[in-house]
């Protein structure tokens, strides 16, 4: 765990890296390919004096098709893969090359945004990494094949004549057609078993809801945008959880300072500090086993003590509540009982628009209780009739159990992994490792090398998901397609075409050619029979190019659903277990990385945690009080142990977190992986056990151990309890928030008691045309860094790797700052998004000994990187500290020249310079967007319409926290947005008159609080 | 003696010296300038296409070939499909067509020289300025008189200033003339 074996990120400059030989000494090494690549130019370039006006060649189509116009932006409607919420895309290319990401608004679900996952997704499609062709592997080592000789060993234990089993482990999936395709296949060979598992799920939730609403029912989709009262049981349900995307937006419409009456109320109970956590108006810290209790003791509260309950309870039921009073959850974990009672308050005096939503990695017991508490205060009300979960429920632990003691028993021929990581991501009790190598014919269908594959005999490579077909049904009412907008840049295949072909039916005992396009068939012939009857549209053909067009279909579902709660089946769910003394730990998706599957992308690595704001790790996140009682402090080295299962971390003593919880972030600590993911972090899943609930563990112990280790964050300015730095945010009027009650009392209380007294010493600009301003509604933005994703992808922004981030060196032109303030433990967090403020009296400006930063006429603070010369004069005169600078030509500094790869140069986004070394760069304003604007309205003869120009941050934003527009325009929102009473700008004081200006945040605490 | 030789220096030797120094500059400077500039730049092409030709004589549009100069930030060269059009049947004889006709058949494209160039850091849009009136000519010269293809003007910066500072002058024939954006991101960013 020394910092010595991290090889990444390597500062060292790039002549010396080309300089240092290849580490394996086997054959030529990527450095030493580029470095010749790099001398053989130079000599080319020198031999090419003789004619130096040369300017190379354009190269036009011989018979350039229709659609393609060099140069120009084309979007295609297509459907996100990541998770299998599957979030509708619009995929802009440029010269039939995908460059940047975005949601597509006619999608009923996602509505037009995605989240950070999805924004640098597209990275993976260009990773330098990926697996190009077919590969046997044997003893750890990949060797080149053929895709006939995987076909074939495939074939071989397909077609054998015997009954042991054949297992296909998948990611749950939200494909009709894949799902119908492998019912059939189930009943045409029945030893075929597919396993749709993720290693963070809704099972628990979903087994949960059977148990309520009976075997036929699936989850609803929760009318987020009507409720008034939002209980989140230990649930990051804005942040890491599945259906965030949809909950992030229409939670947002709560929070409209437009619509003060409309405002909700977030409660929080949790122990771990997360994104929703901090953005509740209420949050209790509470140890995440006692959320079981506390559950209870609300159903006890409303039930039997208030009486106030829709639903009677049976006897048997009232007998298992009565036990748990808030009175004694809030003794036995320490928390005020007055804050306790003020939640059930809450729930049943906003009866109806009240809902109690329980965390994915919560028991089955917690869910079923949830559901009933739900019944209670007709929470019900805001379950939609119409639009219920129309996935295949994901498989749970016992399946995989089963499965995992087949395939180590010998009973299973063949075994596919498909983008599944078992060997890494599953406990280790199931022994995922040994079955893999019991099973005689394995074939890994993944588009990087990872644990699984290098235990499978063969690693078939597949297809990114820009390269693919396919189709989503993920709730009842709607349907997506998926359509392919590269041509596969390598000898790789679509997984499902790959699957079909080894697993159709054989015709005379001979088994099918491969056909490249055999899934985008089925989808289509599966939208014939199934979907194009529900949309009741003219003819099929007219149909499914209006589908692909549009990416998405709404169907209306035949049946509503009812929601009416089995209450005899539930008692028996609600066994509690006994808690164990000791520690809690708390394991979670990393919320950039997920399960790990993400972790070669150096984007998302970089992207700062939005609680920590730590890249490129994991930690062990501890309050305070625990770390005292450990005697550790950040940057320590701490081993958590349960059952004899540990991991070493570094410890990160986090304000907020419940005590005795020590928090943690799987997904990172990859070992048989590629560069980027390679040793960063922890591995912390040999402390998960497939246990009822096996990301909460209970009994753990933790001791200090010896070392200390660096933690890479970008914001750790200040120590939070040094009275020296303490709340200095707010003093300063950085950060301003108020109470709902106080702004409902008096609207104008933020900027009561400020007399400006500013004087300028130079002459103000004209604005004759544009001026471009931002809002950013802090009422609405959660910190999710969706933005910063987006931001970088559509800037080029690079990757400066772990050590150039301690530094202080990232190049994110976007940052969300997130703020402590008031007690350690119980911390008011604020973020706010902080970026090129483009005051009209920039301080920059006037520094620049070049001219390279100046003003433009239509309000921007422009920076041209070809005068810059690097004298940084303008960032040290920056107050925002928003100005990035180029210590490295970042392309070419990373280990390995990782980000130089030829394939990443083709996600450069065109319109954007792609900055080297020794520049100043910042935030534009996405002034391509607005150029862009500009060509189109010239083309179409008529005025710039500035509500065309959005920024890709405002696009990206899932919570619409962001306003752009044209101030000179008296009815744009954005101007409407300026002129609110809540509006502030940062560092007013200093008379820069920035751009940016935000709405300052309300919160809807209790009024005897404020 | 040495205070003369300092003089002889000083008075005539030195004046002498600085000013064949600043005139050989000078007229290095001015007389490179177009080279350096690139105007003149006239390479051998794969085929010995002609304007005077095309345009010239038999009078077809610039748009005919040059497909998206009025929708698009790039004019376009066009494809070998577009010279096809005509020439599955004109010139079939000649020896360029063949090698023309050849490529085609082959799927090949054809790689022309580059003749105008605008640097990296700028992105010009051939949109923005034919939507506004402005004739080819302005920038390409007469295309129409040339065989070969050539850069007519020099395409630094201050050339394009000229015409973004003073359009009346410059571009007497647009009908409302008006100057274009001269702020830094109007062209770099």
């Amino acid at each position: 765990m020394s910092t010595t074996n991290r090889r990444k990120p390597n500062t060292k400059r790039a002549d010396e890296q080309v300089a240092r030989t290849d580490e394996t000494g086997e054959g030529i090494s990527r450095r030493k390919f580029f470095a010749l690549l790099g001398a053989s130019a130079a000599v080319a370039s020198a031999a090419g004096c003789a004619d130096y006006q040369d300017r190379g060649k354009i190269v036009p189509h011989n018979k350039r098709p229709n659609e393609a116009r060099p140069g120009e932006i084309v979007r295609y409607a297509s459907t996100c893969k990541l998770c299998s919420e599957a979030c509708g895309l619009l995929v802009k290319t440029v010269d039939g090359r995908p460059v940047h990401v975005e949601g597509n608004p006619d999608h009923p679900i996602s509505g037009g945004k995605i989240c950070e996952r999805g924004q640098a997704a597209i990275y993976d499609l260009y990773d330098p990494a990926r697996v190009r062709n077919p590969k046997r592997v044997g003893g750890g080592k990949y060797a080149d094949v053929g895709w006939k000789d995987v076909d074939d060993a495939v074939a071989k234990a397909f077609d054998a004549d015997d009954e042991r089993k054949i297992f296909l482990f998948a990611r749950p999936d939200a494909s009709p057609s894949l799902n119908k395709y492998i019912r059939e296949l189930k009943e045409r060979r029945p030893n075929v078993e597919t396993i749709f598992y993720e290693q963070f799920s809704q099972t628990s939730r979903t087994r949960a809801w059977k148990r309520c609403y009976g075997e036929g029912s699936a989850f609803p989709s929760i009318k987020w945008d009507e409720a008034k009262v939002v209980l989140a049981l230990d649930s990051d349900l804005l942040g890491a959880e599945i259906g965030k995307v949809e909950r992030r937006r229409l939670f947002a419409k709560t929070r409209d300072v437009g619509r003060t009456v409309n405002f909700s109320r977030l409660y929080a109970v949790e122990g771990a500090a997360t994104l929703t956590g901090f953005f509740a108006d209420e949050r209790i810290r509470l140890r995440p086993e006692f959320a079981f209790d506390l559950a209870l003791a609300l159903v006890n509260e409303i039930a039997n003590v208030r009486n106030e309950s829709t639903v009677p309870l049976s006897s048997e039921l009232y007998d298992i509540a009565k036990t748990y009073t808030l009175a004694k959850v809030a003794e036995e974990s320490g928390v005020d009982a007055k804050k306790l009672r003020r939640v059930a308050d809450d729930l049943t005096g906003a009866r109806g628009k009240a809902i109690v939503y329980a965390g994915d990695a919560l028991p089955e017991r917690v869910h079923v209780v949830v559901n009933l508490l739900n019944a209670m205060i007709d929470g019900e009300r805001l379950y939609r009739k119409n639009a219920i979960d129309a996935r295949e429920p994901a498989a749970d632990l016992a399946t995989l159990k089963r499965a995992a003691d087949a395939m180590r028993k010998g009973e299973a021929k063949l075994a596919i992994f498909w983008n599944v990581n078992p060997a890494y991501d599953l406990p280790a009790d199931l022994k995922f490792a040994e079955a893999i190598e019991k099973t005689p014919t394995t074939v890994a269908l993944a588009a990087l090398e990872n644990e699984t594959t290098k235990r499978c005999d063969f690693l078939a490579p597949i297809h990114h998901e820009l390269e693919c077909w396919g189709d989503a049904n993920p709730r009842s009412d709607v349907y997506s397609l998926r359509q392919p907008t590269i041509r596969p840049l390598y000898d790789t295949r679509q997984a499902e075409d790959a699957l079909l072909s080894w697993t159709a039916a054989r015709v005379n005992g001979e088994r099918p050619t491969f056909a490249p396009n055999a899934f985008r068939d089925l989808v289509k012939a599966y939208w014939k029979e199934t979907v194009h009857p529900l949309a009741k549209s003219a003819p099929f053909k007219a149909f499914w190019n209006a589908a692909l067009r549009a990416g998405v279909v709404r169907v209306t579902p035949k049946e509503e659903a009812e929601y009416l709660i089995r209450r005899e089946n539930l008692a028996e769910a609600m066994t509690p277990r006994k808690k164990r003394e000791g520690l809690t730990l708390i394991v979670a998706p990393s919320y950039a990385l997920g399960d790990g599957a993400l972790a070669n992308n150096g984007w998302l690595q970089e992207l700062p945690h939005p609680v920590t704001k730590i890249t490129w790790d994991n930690h062990a996140s501890l309050s305070k009080a625990t770390a005292e009682k450990l005697g550790v402090a950040t940057g320590d080295m701490i081993e958590a142990t349960i059952d004899g299962r540990s991991a070493t971390l570094p410890v990160l003593v986090q304000p907020g977190l419940a005590d005795g919880v020590i928090a943690m972030e799987t997904g990172y600590g990859r070992t048989d992986c590629p560069v980027v993911a390679e040793k960063v972090g922890t591995n912390v899943n040999p402390l998960v056990a497939s246990d009822e609930s096996p990301f909460v563990i209970t009994g753990a112990t933790a001791k200090k151990v010896a070392g200390s280790y660096p933690l890479a964050a970008t914001q750790d300015h200040y120590a939070f309890d040094d009275p020296l730095s303490k709340d200095r945010h707010t003093e300063r009027e950085i950060i301003q928030e108020g109470a709902l009650a106080d702004y409902k009392r008096n609207p104008a209380f933020l900027h009561e008691g400020w007399e400006p007294h500013m004087y300028q010493i130079y002459d103000p600009h004209d604005y004759p045309e544009e001026k471009w301003g931002m809002a950013i509604d802090l009422n609405k933005c959660i910190g999710c860094s969706t933005c910063v994703a987006a931001c970088d992808s559509e800037n080029n922004v690079p990757v400066v790797g772990k050590e150039e981030v301690a530094n202080g060196r990232e190049m994110h032109w976007m940052r969300i700052d997130r703020y402590y303030g008031g007690d350690p433990d119980e911390p008011r967090t604020s973020y706010q998004p902080m970026l090129c403020q483009h005051c009209d009296a920039a301080p920059c400006e006037n520094v620049c000994p070049v001219v390279a930063t100046t003003h433009s006429v239509d309000g921007l603070n422009q920076m041209v990187y070809n005068r810059c010369v690097g004298t940084r004069y303008c960032s040290n005169n920056c107050p925002y500290k928003v100005r990035r600078f180029n210590f490295y030509d970042y392309r070419r500094m990373l280990a390995d020249g990782y980000y130089e790869g030829e394939s990443m140069e083709l996600k450069r986004n065109p319109e954007v310079t792609v900055r080297s070394r020794g520049v100043m760069e910042k935030c534009t304003f996405c002034v391509q967007r607005i150029q862009d604007e500009r060509y189109r309205a010239a083309a179409e003869g008529r005025a710039l319409d500035a509500a065309n120009v959005r920024t890709a941050c405002q696009v990206a934003c899932p919570t619409d926290a962001i306003i752009f527009g044209d101030l000179n325009d008296e009815n744009s929102a954005i101007a409407e947005t300026r002129k609110h009473e809540l509006g502030y700008a940062v560092l007013k004081e200093m008379n820069t008159k920035p751009n940016v200006t935000y709405v300052a945040k309300l919160r809807n605490t209790h009024s005897e609080d404020a | 003696m040495v205070n003369r030789t300092i003089d002889t220096i000083m008075r005539a030797r030195l004046p002498i010296v600085v000013f064949v120094a600043l005139a050989a500059f000078s007229l290095a400077y001015y007389v490179g300038r177009a080279e350096r500039d690139g105007v003149g730049y006239q390479p051998e092409q794969p085929i010995a296409y002609s304007h005077e030709l095309h345009a010239g004589e038999m009078q077809i549009d610039c748009e005919y070939c040059h497909t998206e100069a009025r929708t698009s930030r790039r004019a376009t060269v066009p494809d070998a499909a577009t010279c096809m059009n005509c020439h599955s049947m004109a010139r079939k004889d000649a020896e360029d067509i063949k090698f023309l006709k050849a490529k085609f058949d082959k799927g090949e494209p054809i790689g022309w020289k580059r003749v105008h160039r605008v640097p990296d850091y700028a992105y010009f849009s051939h949109v923005s300025h034919v939507a506004k009136g402005l004739e080819c000519e302005s920038c390409h010269g007469v295309m129409e008189a040339v065989t070969v293809g050539r850069q007519a003007h020099s395409f630094a910066m201050g050339k394009c200033l000229d015409c973004h500072r003073h359009a009346e002058e410059k571009l007497p024939y647009l009908k409302n003339p008006k100057n274009g954006p001269d702020h830094c991101w109007a062209c770099h960013r």
